[in-house]
């Protein structure tokens, strides 16, 4: 036994390093590979050249597809997924016309829209009411004098 | 949630879009290394889980049947000859570009590069069970699950894609 591992050859080692790295060895097994690793440069290079290979694929950076979830419920949609409709169908909607647009054209619509809302605001009738309330009590406040100097004339006549 | 898709739920729909759209995606891409397909790819596997959904009895995990799911998608999707040969001339040009980088950092569109071309030279079996378990961190049990195949199928593949991958990426390793 013994002597058949021992005969093992580099591959052989290095698939059961595979597998041990995995942790998928039985208890003996894995204190073999773990003794052999003590002894074995070349077995120990394979783990750490695995894990820096697993490593440049976990970090590099993949596409992103922000408009994609829209497209597939409305593919879902056209398929006869959905058989109830509520409210986030239309809010769909919206998402997938509005984030198909390009960043620089949605910042400018939202600017856009933002600066409307202001406008809008500085002109609504609730100013405007505002102001006609104040133009109302001036003009109460210029008749007051007049209501008294016309009291007194009556008062100078008696 | 899934009762609620079979009865047609849209917001249940929603749900589970939402929360499996990025593994569909990672998962095709990472095998197809086109971001379009992998996008059709993840369509596909939504579509697809609609139309298997009255027939998912639960013997397997939702994760695991949609894993298996999306790989289907994917591989449907690779083109003929999956392995992509380059000719010689552009593997020394990638391959020299590594080696000569001035900082002996590789530029991240070299890098890119390199493991596009590295992963489409492996076997779409052996590029399946390394995405699975080395990126998706997927157990043994799981990924002979999700294909079919028995474990020692599944620890040989790895085995062979970690080697073949060890030799074609040799620029970007270290000297350990």
């Amino acid at each position: 036994m013994a002597e058949s591992e021992a005969n093992l050859n580099m591959c052989e080692w290095q698939r059961k390093v595979s597998a041990y790295l995995d942790g998928m060895l039985v208890s003996e097994e894995t204190a073999k590979v773990a003794a052999h690793l003590q002894v074995c440069e070349e077995c120990r290079k394979a783990i750490i050249e695995w894990q820096q290979i697993r490593l440049q694929f976990l970090t590099e950076s993949l596409p992103t597809s922000p408009t994609m979830i829209a497209v597939t419920l409305e593919r879902l949609e056209r398929e006869g997924a959905f058989k109830t409709s509520n409210l986030h169908h239309r809010i769909w909607q919206f998402d997938s016309w509005f984030t198909r647009l390009d960043v620089a054209f949605r910042a400018a619509m939202a600017a856009a829209i933002l600066a409307a809302l202001l406008l809008a605001n500085s002109t609504a009738p609730v100013f405007q009411a505002k102001d006609t309330v104040q133009a109302k009590i001036q003009q109460v406040i210029r008749l007051i004098p007049l209501v008294h100097s016309n009291e007194s004339e009556q008062v100078n006549r008696r | 949630m899934l009762e609620r898709c079979r009865k047609g739920d849209e917001r249940a729909w929603a749900e589970i879009v939402n929360r499996y759209w990025g593994l569909a995606f990672r998962v095709a891409y990472r095998i197809l290394r086109h971001k379009e397909e992998a996008e059709d790819a993840a369509q596909d596997a939504f579509v697809q889980v609609y139309l298997a959904l009255p027939n998912f009895r639960h013997q397997s995990q939702f994760r695991t049947w949609f894993y298996r799911i999306v790989v289907n998608c994917a591989l449907a999707r690779l083109p003929p000859s999956p392995v992509e040969l380059l000719d010689e001339s552009q593997q020394v040009e990638l391959v020299e570009g590594a080696h000569e980088d001035p900082e002996g950092i590789v530029l991240a569109r070299e890098r890119a590069q390199l493991l596009d071309w590295a992963i489409k030279q492996l076997p779409p079996e052996w590029r399946t069970v390394f995405v699975l378990r080395e990126l998706e961190g997927l157990s043994y049990a799981e990924i002979a699950e999700v294909l079919g195949i028995p474990i020692g199928t599944v620890e040989s593949r790895l085995f062979r894609a970690r080697q073949r991958l060890r030799q074609l990426l040799k620029p970007l390793l270290g000297d350990g």
